[in-house]
């Protein structure tokens, strides 16, 4: 992406949080070859990120998973910052987020990890440059794949951008309230059942709407182990492995549902019980540990309207 | 839910849609045979010519194959439609002609130096070293799936004479180029990683590369067939292994 020898911007990395990673929309034609699709997890605030910026809705951003996050600018440039992001401090005054903010030479922004939620954006006006890996910004640790050889960010660490123009005075673009979650508190998430599957019981599917679900501690982008109370035994306990479509919701022995998010494996061998709507992966990636959940069913055909207006409104 | 002879395709989500293959015979496929296999990646390829821009993505596993499609482009019922004559025209065509299959051989320095449940397995079923050594690197594996991780090839299936369940403790570290037995699977880890198969050798081969993972820069693809050849260690060495 990077061919042009223009004196660059740069976004200096001072606190990197445990988790900050760039992504984008995720890799295509890679899964057969064993690499995880990646991406944003949570492409709502990832989309109005670029959309704040009047950005392609392919630009990479920084996703920041908790934090505290904090960078300095080298150049003028106008960036953006969503998620969950609720104290972020700009040279040391306290601003709001979901919103478009110009920075010049020397500021520094602060993001505090989050009360509510987990994950925050950052996007910058014409993306930041990097080497790309499968045409896609996206970087997973586990397979030490994507830009920066899929590292997490550390202290120090710099990423690039195209300087703009000065322009002090630019519109400020604030995403409109109705658009911002509310992070806390019990959802309720759609999914599609798989009918067809031989693996599971009806029993299972009824005790699984029934249940009140606690998201587990060991929850990541890869995917979120749900406790609740134990389902029932199906059929077969152990498949041949079979491709992991996202929110593909697994039923292992324990008995405990996994769902499956962006950095989810390719493949895997324990029996589905269906899949989450992609809609509510995005806001199931913002739940914190200990958050309640419940699920409902939805109709494939009415899940896919859904989809289809959610990324008409962004591109 | 759409059947036609041998196969199933129902959606999962938005944007995929499952194709479940049966034998011809018509048999229990637990253990689906090399045939089957090859049918799915050919018949892969064959969807993803028909529709290159609508499919971004297929995983082919077992039985199984995963197709990622645009829906915002191509409904549901369509694209389901268009797969199901694909493969009426498949079926046709496979009776003249047949596909032939791409065959690897993987040199393996086995031995307990790389092996470290080779006694195991070995004690297990009451067997020499050698003589598990002769049993795996005698057969030809067809490779089923590729997961777990990138590269990472699932082959089977294992003589039961040396089929050995996974550790009941997965190793934190497991060297690159390890070659394993899970049950009746066996593969090899392309880069070093956590894992619980049973290590019985190790090999100097590239199975891919992180920095260029194109289709050409991957050694192994789900219908191939697979040999693994024992080397020695200097062989081993002379190949460009690594032995710590």
């Amino acid at each position: 992406m990077s061919t042009a020898k223009q004196k660059m911007g740069q976004l200096k990395v001072i606190q990197s949080g445990p988790h900050s990673l760039l992504q984008d929309l995720g890799r295509k034609g890679t899964q057969h070859l064993g690499f995880c699709q990646s991406g944003a997890v949570d492409e709502h605030s990832f989309l109005w990120a670029n959309k704040l910026l009047g950005n392609n809705m392919h630009r990479p951003c920084l996703e920041i998973s908790f934090g505290p996050f904090e960078c300095e600018f080298t150049e003028t440039t106008t960036i953006s910052i969503t998620g969950a992001a609720q104290t972020i401090l700009f040279n040391n005054a306290p601003i709001n987020g979901w919103q478009s903010l110009h920075v010049n030479p020397g500021d520094r922004l602060q993001i505090k990890a989050p009360k509510y939620g987990l994950r925050s954006y950052i996007a910058i006006k014409n993306g930041f440059h990097f080497e790309s890996l499968l045409n896609s910004a996206s970087m997973t640790p586990r397979e030490n794949s994507g830009p920066f050889d899929g590292k997490c960010f550390s202290r120090g660490q710099t990423l690039d951008y195209s300087i703009l123009p000065q322009c002090s005075n630019a519109l400020t673009k604030i995403t409109p309230a109705q658009f911002i979650p509310n992070y806390d508190g019990i959802k309720h998430l759609n999914i599609f059942v798989h009918t067809d599957s031989d693996c599971i019981e009806a029993s299972q599917v009824e005790a699984f709407f029934e249940t009140e679900y606690t998201v587990g501690p060991n929850s990541n982008r890869m995917a979120y182990c749900l406790e609740g109370e134990k389902l029932p035994q199906g059929k077969n306990a152990s498949i041949l492995s079979t491709g992991t479509p996202f929110g593909t919701i697994q039923i292992p022995p324990s008995g405990q549902p996994i769902i499956l998010l962006k950095d989810r494996q390719t493949i895997g061998g324990y029996p589905s019980l269906g899949c989450v709507t992609h809609l509510d992966c995005f806001i199931l990636s913002q739940m914190r540990p200990g958050q309640q959940v419940r699920f409902t069913p939805l109709d494939i055909e009415n899940g896919q309207k859904k989809l289809k207006s959610f990324y008409s409104f962004f591109s | 839910m759409h059947t036609a002879s041998n196969i199933s395709i129902y959606p999962l989500n938005e944007n995929t849609v499952k194709v479940e293959f049966c034998e011809d015979s018509g048999a229990p496929t637990q253990n689906p045979s090399p045939e089957l296999c090859q049918t799915i990646a050919s018949f892969r390829s064959a969807i993803i010519e028909l529709h290159p821009h609508v499919i971004a993505d297929c995983t082919a596993s077992y039985t199984s194959l995963l197709v990622y499609y645009d829906f915002l482009n191509l409904n549901t019922v369509e694209f389901t439609k268009s797969i199901l004559e694909c493969w009426e025209k498949q079926k046709e065509r496979s009776k003249h002609v047949t596909t032939p299959c791409k065959r690897i051989e993987i040199p393996v320095y086995y031995g307990q130096e790389t092996g470290p449940d080779l006694e195991v397995i070995a004690r297990t079923h009451r067997l020499t070293h050698e003589e598990v050594i002769r049993i795996h690197s005698e057969q030809i594996f067809t490779v089923y799936a590729i997961g777990f991780a990138p590269g990472f090839a699932y082959m089977g299936f294992v003589d039961d004479k040396i089929a050995t369940p996974r550790l009941s403790q997965p190793r934190p570290k497991v060297a690159k180029g390890s070659v394993g037995i899970a049950g009746k699977q066996t593969g090899v880890y392309p880069k070093e990683s956590p894992g619980g198969w049973n290590i019985i050798g190790r090999t100097a081969t590239e199975l891919i590369d992180l920095k260029n993972p194109t289709d050409s820069a991957s050694l192994l693809h789900v219908g191939d067939r697979v040999r693994f050849t024992p080397v020695s260690r200097d062989d081993f060495i002379a190949l460009g292994g690594n032995l710590t």
